[in-house]
């Protein structure tokens, strides 16, 4: 039996443009021994930047909305997305600390026949594996470490923002998952000004000034000697990744940086095979550089032998 | 229907503000401000407190903030500078000043489920990756259906100032 059990809640851009993260993170989980149940029934988290802003009723409805269904089975949920994390967190805050909030959505609610119920126990993939499963096992698991690979990490805002809310490392300098990294046999790559937004949320209200904040924080690892960039969330992967190309055209310079989701490279250091992954549905291309690291490295024998049983 | 002083007034922000001591920590951090100074969270703080609001409401600069927190974590004195701003960009949506894109995004959330559809090719990718298949879920499309008829949500859903008629509605 597996050691843990959680509702996957994927959000609408790892569903609609992001399936290799999907994968990655249900192989990934599935060799660190969770199993994920399939959420039915929820829509859009919903996001919490422009239709919060619009409404927050209709933003908290929502997301109660979704979290009344997730708690239907009684599992935690997974979130692999910085803002789906961020919206059930703060709507589930809310929620429960303010009456008025409760009266409102259960209107709502009531309309289509539902109710608000304390919400479902809330997890991001990220925060999962440090806590729950945490470097020192990780480290154990690893079969092929992904060492040579020298790479910056970029957690993003909303994964430990609002600090008082989330409470989870330093937000002005994430120290932890770059310890996770490191697991996998890593070169973490520090680099100024880490905690700065990626801009992505923006680029619909201003695309040159959206390009402009994705590119400058590439240009800022780049210099200091990462060869790619490990995100935690589909908003900063669509934006140094998709728009990557877009960056080097407009600001006339050369990026060339993969970008890589975590457990996209947990999954690669326990032994998935790259293929199975869909590494080349990137925009920027990561295969080479991951078959680069990979070749020429044997399993170690011990693990190795251990994948094989399972 | 309603003016923009009154949505102003609603969100209480001078009491919210009031704390501010101009100490800048705010700016310092913000990734926007950055490149676009005028996107000044110390200053909106500031033009809060001085009661000075429409014109930056009207101009559009606030929905530049991504709702970072990084200002929030920043304040020494605990003003959440973030939902301040938030507070103005609903105040802006209730008088029709916001831009198209997140206007688009809400109602695609409310037509289809989510904010970003999926593609054919992304479909296709699913299946090939042996990823469960996406399918239109009659539940919720029908609850959200029901939804849209009793939330409002300025531009969205129900009624929004026409964009010609700003200049009535601020004489008003």
């Amino acid at each position: 039996m597996a050691e843990w059990s959680y509702t996957l809640y994927t959000g609408c851009l790892i569903r609609s443009r992001l399936p290799h993260v999907e994968k990655s993170a249900r192989t990934a989980l599935g060799r660190l021994g969770v199993d994920l149940f399939e959420a039915k029934g929820v829509g859009c988290c919903p996001e919490p930047v422009g239709m919060r802003s619009l409404s927050q009723e209709a933003w908290l409805t929502l997301a109660a909305r979704n979290l009344s269904i997730l708690a239907e089975d009684g599992r935690p949920v997974m979130t692999l997305c910085n803002g789906c994390y961020s919206t059930f967190r703060e709507a589930e805050h809310l929620l429960s600390r303010d009456k008025g909030y409760r009266q409102t959505v259960g209107r709502h609610l009531a309309s289509i026949g539902r109710e608000y119920v304390s919400g479902p126990e809330v997890e991001h993939v990220a925060r999962f594996v440090y806590e729950k499963i945490g470097p020192d096992r990780l480290r154990r698991s690893v079969v092929f470490p992904l060492t040579g690979l020298r790479a910056a990490l970029h957690a993003g805002c909303h994964f430990s923002r609002p600090q008082a809310l989330l409470d989870f490392d330093d937000p002005e300098n994430p120290t932890r998952l770059e310890e996770l990294m490191g697991a996998l046999g890593i070169e973490v790559v520090d680099y100024p000004r880490k905690s700065l937004c990626c801009g992505f949320s923006i680029a619909g209200v201003d695309a040159n000034l959206s390009l402009k904040m994705g590119f400058e924080k590439l240009k800022d690892m780049k210099a200091s000697g990462a060869q790619a960039v490990v995100v935690i969330c589909p908003s900063c992967l669509l934006q140094f990744d998709f728009n990557q190309q877009q960056m080097e055209r407009t600001f006339e310079a050369k990026l060339g940086l993969p970008v890589l989701y975590l457990t996209e490279l947990i999954a690669l250091a326990l032994g998935e095979s790259v293929q199975s992954l869909g590494l080349d549905l990137h925009r920027v291309r990561a295969m080479s550089l991951i078959e680069g690291l990979l070749s020429g490295k044997q399993a170690e024998p011990e693990k190795a032998a251990r994948l094989v049983k399972r | 229907m309603e003016t923009l002083r009154q949505c102003i007034a609603e969100l209480d922000l001078p009491r919210r503000a009031r704390a501010c001591y101009q100490c800048g920590a705010c700016t310092a951090g913000c990734p926007v401000g950055r490149w676009r100074p005028e996107l000044n969270p110390r200053r909106i703080v500031e033009m809060i407190a001085r009661d000075e609001l429409e014109e930056l409401i009207r101009d559009g600069t606030i929905w530049l903030c991504t709702s970072c927190f990084s200002c929030l974590d920043r304040c020494p004195q605990a003003i959440e500078v973030t939902e301040l701003i938030r507070g103005l960009k609903a105040a802006a949506a209730r008088v029709g000043s916001v831009p198209d894109a997140e206007i688009k995004k809400a109602k695609a959330i409310l037509r289809d489920g989510w904010a970003s559809a999926a593609i054919a090719r992304t479909v296709k990718q699913r299946a090939a990756l042996s990823l469960p298949e996406l399918t239109e879920d009659r539940r919720l499309m029908a609850e959200l259906e029901k939804l849209s008829s009793t939330l409002e949500m300025p531009g969205v859903l129900g009624p929004c100032e026409a964009p010609g008629k700003k200049e009535e509605r601020q004489a008003d």
